[in-house]
């Protein structure tokens, strides 16, 4: 609730800016809004969905919520070209509208399971979940199978206190690492790349075939998130990661700008729909697995926030100092370095983090890995 | 609710009700959490693109920032990512932990 509430006041504050104080000072509001969106949503996911669905359920969430990322900059650079002048502002104001249509639905969302049993509303609990049975025999219309709760510890602590596990700090640092190292990648291109083409000296009719197309590639984020769904329970999530790091991000973003530095635009084209399909769409649905899967339940959004919210800190730097270090290095030089530590990262991925394709959560981690 | 049940009572209640949850053969979230959660998404997501094409070659112009000055603003709003997903996310956690 709260968090869409920061977002709808930033991005109208945004919107009505005029000078430069009044951008940076709403942009962060809107940045801390969606900052708790982005952990929320997927803690709620993990904690209210069966072990055997939850990438695919996660997945299916995420397409929905992917096509913002998709169809959103298609339909803000279509807005754009439409009439430059003001339709940078009708793009922040679409995005506080849609912020507060969702403080409308929120409202009306229940609680997760557990934190209702928590709160002491163990009847209302026991309720949602003896429906979500009802629904499933009715779906299914097989019998349930038996339910073994000696495996699930749940206890009061600290959530900080994960962090006393070796075993899950240096899960929660190095999916922390391989987060902080994409985003340091992915921002820079995601809100930085028509910025940078605009001091090529292209023409404004190319810049403006840049704007559109950069939009249109958007919609490959949205295709990409769907088709993880066929795989995602398929390839372990580690592995899953390095490959979308190295050939969406790395490869993809090295071709986007070496059509664009050599006004190969269809080349250029191609490379922001890779980057889009398997970088962007694929890489953040991993990054969130990675980040709730593996750490336990008490203190799963403490350490997804932790995780998530330090890697932020990588697109704050990166967006940041990759001006400056393009005209040092030069520009295909530093696109394509941005992109390298995360798949660095990815691979490392791989020997850290179990294997967690249809195991129960609290197997993986209160069972394994101890609280 | 007459009685208060007792705190090891809670837990194992909770423990239960997510071993329940957890062995359901299919997802049965109702849609309207669903739809909840997936605009969420949508506009969060909207949110940190919109900006990218806002300060684009085409419409940076009439923003009236510098090159430099835009490239500043993304980065505090990447900036703001970081006390709102750890204050809000600590909060989350917080509020579950007080019965």
């Amino acid at each position: 609730m709260f968090t869409a509430l920061l977002t709808a006041i930033g991005s109208l504050g945004n919107a009505l800016s005029f000078n430069y104080p009044m951008f940076i000072i709403f942009r962060f509001i809107t940045g801390m809004g969606i900052g708790g969106d982005l952990i929320l949503v997927p803690t709620y996911i993990v904690e209210m969905v069966p072990a055997v669905k939850r990438g695919e359920y996660f997945n299916l969430v995420y397409i929905a919520g992917w096509a913002g990322l998709g169809l959103g900059p298609f339909l803000a650079s279509v807005i754009d070209l439409f009439n430059p002048a003001i339709g940078w502002r009708v793009i922040f104001l679409i995005g506080a509208a849609l912020a507060f249509i969702v403080l409308v639905i929120r409202s009306h969302a229940t609680e997760t399971v557990r934190m209702l049993a928590l709160k002491g509303k163990v009847d209302e609990a026991e309720r949602v979940v003896a429906q979500m049975e009802e629904v499933a025999v009715q779906k299914t219309g097989m019998q349930l199978p038996p339910y073994n709760p000696l495996n699930y510890k749940v206890e009061e602590k600290n959530p900080f206190s994960v962090f006393k596990n070796r075993k899950y700090a240096i899960r929660i640092i190095t999916v922390m690492l391989s987060i902080f190292f994409f985003y340091f990648g992915e921002y820079p291109y995601l809100t930085e790349f028509l910025l940078w083409t605009s001091h090529l000296g292209l023409s404004q009719s190319l810049i403006n075939q840049l704007t559109f197309l950069f939009g249109l590639a958007g919609v490959a984020t949205f295709l990409g998130a769907i088709a993880l769904r066929f795989i995602v329970e398929k390839v372990r999530r580690a592995i899953l990661t390095t490959i979308a790091y190295a050939v969406g991000m790395l490869l993809g973003v090295l071709i986007s700008v070496a059509g664009v530095l050599s006004l190969n635009i269809p080349l250029a084209f191609g490379g922001m729909l890779l980057t889009n399909f398997i970088g962007v769409g694929w890489s953040n649905q991993l990054n969130y697995l990675n980040g709730t899967e593996n750490v336990p339940t008490y203190a799963r959004a403490t350490s997804f926030a932790f995780s998530d919210g330090f890697a932020h800190l990588g697109a704050a730097i990166s967006t940041a100092i990759i001006f400056p270090i393009i005209s040092a290095l030069g520009s295909f030089q530093t696109w394509v370095l941005f992109q390298v530590p995360m798949v660095i990262m990815g691979i490392v991925l791989i020997f850290v983090l179990p294997n967690t394709i249809g195991q129960s959560l609290e197997k993986i981690n209160e069972a394994e890995a101890g609280i | 609710m007459t009685d208060k049940p007792s705190r090891e009572d809670i837990y194992n209640k909770v423990a239960e009700l997510t071993a329940r949850i957890d062995r359901l053969p299919t997802m049965v979230l109702p849609l309207s959490v669903v739809l909840a959660l997936a605009f969420g998404y949508f506009i969060a997501l909207y949110d940190v693109i919109d900006i990218g094409i806002a300060f684009s070659g085409t419409s940076l112009p009439y923003t009236g920032l510098t090159q430099p000055q835009a490239s500043i603003v993304i980065s505090m709003g990447l900036f703001g990512y970081i006390p709102g997903a750890i204050l809000l996310g600590y909060l989350a956690d917080m509020e579950e932990s007080q019965c």
